[in-house]
């Protein structure tokens, strides 16, 4: 081989060149006194690139970033808006008939406003229900086979809302079967699954739709009897590592464990596999 | 229980998935978005040195702990914005970038050059005069990184201070990898003929 030109080597020292070519412009620098110095010399640069030699010393700690990152006030989005406007958005939220009550946080806080009144008892209208196909919408002491297909369904939504789902069956065991977040795998644990969106669309209505529609949870090992389905509906995110390390998964203990979310608890039965 | 099965429908396909899950930083920041602060308290841990790193060679190093604090910071403020399925990498450098680019900006780079340079001396180490040449050999470095155009100055740093690969990179400046990888090579290349290494 040889010598290649100075491109290809700074291609090389910026680990660019893999595989066969990086193995033959290696072979051939071993015994290539010019190619050895000019690798040397762009090591020398990416090293020193790399460097922490002479930084000064620094006066962060890992706590002090975390403190100040979760405490620090977030910038405004836009731009204040002018007055006309202000008056303008004031008039149609009170036609609106809203009655959002709005607050200066505490200090330290974002400054952000704190809806009260309807927005904020979504309590009362919120309800996720768990489907299993067959038979459908599960009520108490339905009689459910170990092979159905079980969903969730939620209902009362509203686009303000900033809500979260778990849902699962625990059976006779004790143990919790996950139907809401549906896909759990190696490298990701997911969370509650998201009932609205903070971000700027939002489906005008999660009325009676069905979440992960294109995909159901069944399971393998489900042991027959008495079971119970758990729905957790949260604002912030419900964890499901919470759920898992709970001593025991029942209703009281999911509940003391959010006491900020709205529980329930469905009593099925689980019967043989049907077979489908 | 941790294993299940899914079962898509549409596709028929069968998955069991597994109770060891390892805390990737993509993991962590799935967390982190969901408000808990022990994920976020765990990047933190893993990458500050390495964002400080780069802020120093991007922007200053007299800035350095100021702009990684403000890149956690907007971090942590960022979680509504993270998605699933998003490298976590690419999204940390670019907030850290987008900071560096406006403090880079706002100052002088023959200041900020000679700056470096003014520091060099002050306490003096065991070895003052091995010192002082490698506080000249950084502050030339420093120098050089400072006259290369930001595209390319913010890629070779990205790729020897952060060690992203070419779709990292990509990502994190918001070009295709080969994009990113041509602005390492042509700003590795400016730097090699600035520095004037002897071959």
């Amino acid at each position: 081989m040889s010598c290649p030109d100075v491109d290809t080597l700074t291609q090389y020292a910026a680990g660019f060149v893999v595989d066969e070519e990086a193995v033959k412009l290696r072979a051939h620098a071993l015994s290539c006194l010019a190619c050895q110095a000019e690798l040397a010399a762009l090591g020398q640069l990416t090293r020193e690139l790399a460097s922490d030699d002479l930084l000064p010393a620094s006066a962060l700690t890992v706590d002090a970033v975390v403190a100040s990152a979760v405490t620090a006030r977030e910038p405004l989005a836009q731009r204040p808006l002018p007055s006309w406007a202000m008056a303008l958005a004031a008039a149609v939220v009170v036609l609106a008939g809203a009655t959002l009550v709005v607050s200066q946080r505490e200090a330290g806080d974002r400054g952000t406003f704190t809806p009260r009144g309807t927005a904020a008892r979504w309590r009362e209208r919120v309800s996720a229900r768990v489907v299993a196909t067959p038979p459908g919408l599960v009520e108490p002491g339905t009689h459910v086979a170990a092979d159905a297909r079980f969903s969730v369904l939620a209902f009362g939504v509203s686009p303000s809302d900033a809500l979260h789902l778990l849902a699962f069956l625990v059976d006779s065991k004790g143990e919790a079967h996950w139907i809401t977040p549906q896909w759990l795998d190696e490298t990701h644990v997911p969370g509650a699954e998201r009932l609205s969106h903070d971000g700027g669309v939002f489906t005008p209505s999660m009325e009676g739709a069905v979440l992960g529609s294109d995909s159901s949870v069944v399971f393998d090992d489900l042991p027959l009897g008495p079971a119970v389905l758990l729905t957790v509906v949260r604002e912030g995110s419900p964890s499901v590592l919470a759920v898992e390390r709970l001593p025991s998964r029942t209703e009281a203990a999911v509940k003391a464990s959010f006491p900020d979310a709205h529980v329930r608890a469905v009593d099925i039965v689980i019967d043989a596999a049907a077979g489908r | 229980m941790w294993g299940l099965l899914v079962v898509s429908p549409e596709r028929s396909t069968l998955r069991l998935v597994s109770p060891e899950l390892p805390r990737t930083n993509e993991w962590l920041m799935s967390e982190a978005s969901r408000g808990d602060r022990g994920a976020f308290h765990e990047l933190v841990t893993r990458h500050l040195v390495t964002v400080r790193r780069f802020c120093a060679r991007a922007a200053e190093p007299q800035a350095a702990d100021e702009l990684t604090q403000d890149t956690f910071t907007r971090l942590w403020q960022s979680r509504s914005r993270w998605r699933v399925g998003t490298p976590f990498l690419p999204f940390l450098f670019t907030i850290a970038t987008n900071l560096c680019r406006n403090h880079h900006r706002s100052l002088g780079r023959r200041r900020r050059a000679m700056d470096v340079l003014a520091d060099t001396p002050g306490a003096a180490p065991p070895s003052p005069a091995v010192a002082l040449e490698r506080k000249v050999e950084v502050a030339r470095v420093q120098a050089a990184l400072a006259q290369l155009p930001d595209p390319q100055r913010e890629a070779v740093l990205l790729r020897f201070t952060a060690d992203l690969d070419s779709d990292e990179l990509g990502e994190a400046l918001e070009c295709n990898a080969s994009t990113a990888r041509s602005r390492v090579f042509f700003g590795l290349k400016r730097l090699r003929a600035l520095l004037g290494v002897a071959s």
